[in-house]
């Protein structure tokens, strides 16, 4: 196993490394327009949020692999454009990780109870202090280890970019795997990969869930 | 103090429209004031009208100048992020010049004030209904409002939870809040409240004193409202404790009609004066303000009992026991209530409200009187 991973450690790298950009550049895009969007549809606009509700429902039906593929094929022949499978792979998973953070934003906004924000304007607690010391403090707890969670699942779907071409890690160790034809180990090299990025998200999802879910039971 | 004038607030809950319609309500400092009525009858609406919570179709509020009132939900409101602690200091920390630890000393008072002190660092979820309510009112308490409006803050708990809910109020009326009370506990409204205003389909049906209210109705649709209601009230309460028994006169004199009588019989020498500490003051201060007299009946003349008899002789009335009718017993009749008094260790107070038993009492009282000189 060591010695595929030395041998091979320029490739291991560049495939890790592909995987973390692909996944950070998904985050990026992903989670600030989520939350703008779920903010919006949760608090001002009912038609918003009707939409992100659509949407979700649609993203969840759709099998992410059929989505990929047809943004990647069928979609770029009809509008005669050529598009990176890296960007292809990021707008399909971006806009999936929008979605349900958006959705996730604006269903827990709703569930934050109106007596809270009534308690802080009945102490003279003005707008801004409500949404700073209550509202967004309570729909971080609620919402972080959902949104971690969404986080993971996108690791995950990562792995169908390998299908479309894009060198991250799994399709690394497939070509790792046709040179040196050593399944065992490259495939368990595979797996401590994804335990060293998914394990300590995981662990910082229960700790955040074990902590803040006592709060409100 | 406060003034709501010709107030309307509607809404509409699928096909019913509720609210308040053309509602007028003036409170003056230091009153008590209890909102009765059947649910659906436009209690929490005048109430949230009363908070700023919401704003009216028609009419006006005004407050005077200066005057920060709180608001307490029926519902639990407390942050449940936020330890109690916090939960109290964060909006003075905000927006008063107090420093923190001083809010913190403060905080730590009332709660151990009201036995909550263990809990201050805790979070909400870790107390029961009747502290988180209770945590709730001192949290508006902090803030130091002159109005304090309370909303069925008792209707989501057990009768046990309640009355330490209720006696926390009782206290804090006793410290001279101005206060608008919703509440649907009957024996309640009638302990603390100044004066009663009874709604019907959003309309004021009633604006009296307690008084007026409970023991000189002549609506019938009130009347019967209040038998039914008072029929689910505990006949009997148990009062316990230096501020509990403090609360529990300032209140009774607070709604005692003007020239009231309250027999006292048994009473031995000073041991009520000791429980009422400093409030004593506060109690006579109304008693004559009201011209309330006390007309007692004991076996032994204490200093105090000496010199209120010389001082105003128009508000006490007094006759001592032959010595062959010692009775250590004390109890007060005062319209249909009896109360006994405990003042060994702590202070207690029983009691029973049922007009056949304040008769039976009276009568015996009226033997005492007669057989002392």
């Amino acid at each position: 196993m060591f010695q595929v991973l030395i041998q091979y450690h320029h490739l291991w790298l560049h495939g890790f490394f592909m995987t973390l950009k692909l996944l950070g550049t998904i985050i990026l895009i992903g989670i600030p327009t989520g939350i703008t969007l779920g903010v919006i549809g949760g608090k001002f606009s009912t038609e918003l949020g009707v939409i992100i509700k659509g949407a979700r429902f649609v993203t969840k039906v759709i099998p992410v692999l059929v989505l990929l593929f047809w943004l990647h094929y069928p979609l770029q022949g009809m509008l005669h454009v050529v598009i990176n499978p890296f960007w292809t792979t990021v707008i399909a998973l971006g806009l999936i990780n929008m979605i349900a953070t958006a959705s996730i934003i604006s269903i827990e906004l709703q569930l934050i109870p109106k007596a809270y924000r009534e308690a802080g304007i009945t102490l003279g607690m003005n707008s801004l202090q409500i949404v700073k010391y209550i509202e967004l403090p309570l729909l971080l707890r609620r919402t972080l280890p959902q949104i971690l969670l969404g986080q993971a699942s996108i690791l995950e779907y990562t792995l169908f970019a390998s299908l479309i071409s894009v060198p991250e890690l799994f399709r690394v160790a497939q070509t790792i795997n046709a040179m040196a034809y050593k399944p065992i180990a490259i495939y368990s090299l595979l797996v401590i990969f994804f335990l060293l990025i998914l394990g300590p998200l995981h662990i910082l999802i229960n700790w955040i869930k074990e902590k803040y879910i006592a709060e409100y039971a | 103090m406060l003034n709501i004038t010709h107030a309307t607030k509607k809404y509409s809950r699928g096909n019913l429209v509720r609210g308040i319609t053309d509602v007028s309500l003036k409170v003056e400092t230091g009153e008590i004031v209890c909102i009765l009525g059947s649910s659906g009858s436009g209690k929490s609406t005048l109430l949230r009208v009363a908070a700023g919570l919401e704003p009216l179709d028609s009419g006006s509020l005004t407050q005077d100048p200066n005057i920060f009132s709180s608001y307490v939900s029926q519902e639990y409101t407390l942050w449940p992020h936020l330890t109690i602690i916090e939960n109290m200091t964060l909006a003075p920390k905000l927006n008063t010049a107090t420093s923190i630890e001083n809010l913190r000393t403060e905080a730590l008072t009332l709660l151990k004030r009201f036995e909550l002190e263990d809990y201050a660092d805790t979070y909400p979820t870790q107390l029961s209904g009747g502290q988180r309510q209770r945590v709730a009112l001192l949290r508006a308490v902090i803030m130091k409002p002159r109005i304090l409006l309370l909303d069925e803050i008792t209707s989501a708990l057990d009768p046990e939870l309640t009355k330490s809910v209720l006696d926390l109020i009782r206290a804090l009326a006793k410290d001279g809040y101005t206060m608008i009370i919703v509440t649907h506990h009957m024996s309640f409204a009638l302990s603390v409240a100044d004066r009663i205003i009874f709604l019907k389909n959003g309309s004021v049906a009633a604006d009296q004193t307690t008084h007026e209210f409970f023991f000189n109705q002549s609506n019938p649709e009130i009347k019967s409202f209040i038998i039914d209601i008072a029929k689910k009230d505990d006949m009997v309460e148990i009062f316990k404790g230096v501020e509990q028994f403090q609360a529990y006169h300032i209140g009774l004199i607070r709604k005692l009609p003007e020239c009231s009588i309250i027999h006292v019989a048994g009473a031995v020498g000073n041991s009520w004066y000791i429980p009422m500490g400093d409030f004593y003051e506060k109690y006579e201060h109304l008693r004559h303000q009201k011209k309330i007299i006390w007309k007692m009946v004991t076996y032994e003349q204490g200093v105090i009992d000496k010199r209120l008899l010389k001082e105003f002789p128009e508000y006490n009335q007094y006759r001592q026991m032959p010595r062959a009718l010692q009775n250590p017993a004390n109890y007060n009749v005062f319209g249909d209530t009896v109360i006994t008094q405990i003042f060994e260790n702590e202070p207690t107070i029983i009691q029973i409200r049922s007009q056949h038993v304040a008769n039976a009492y009276l009568r015996f009282f009226e033997e005492l009187w007669e057989l002392s000189k």
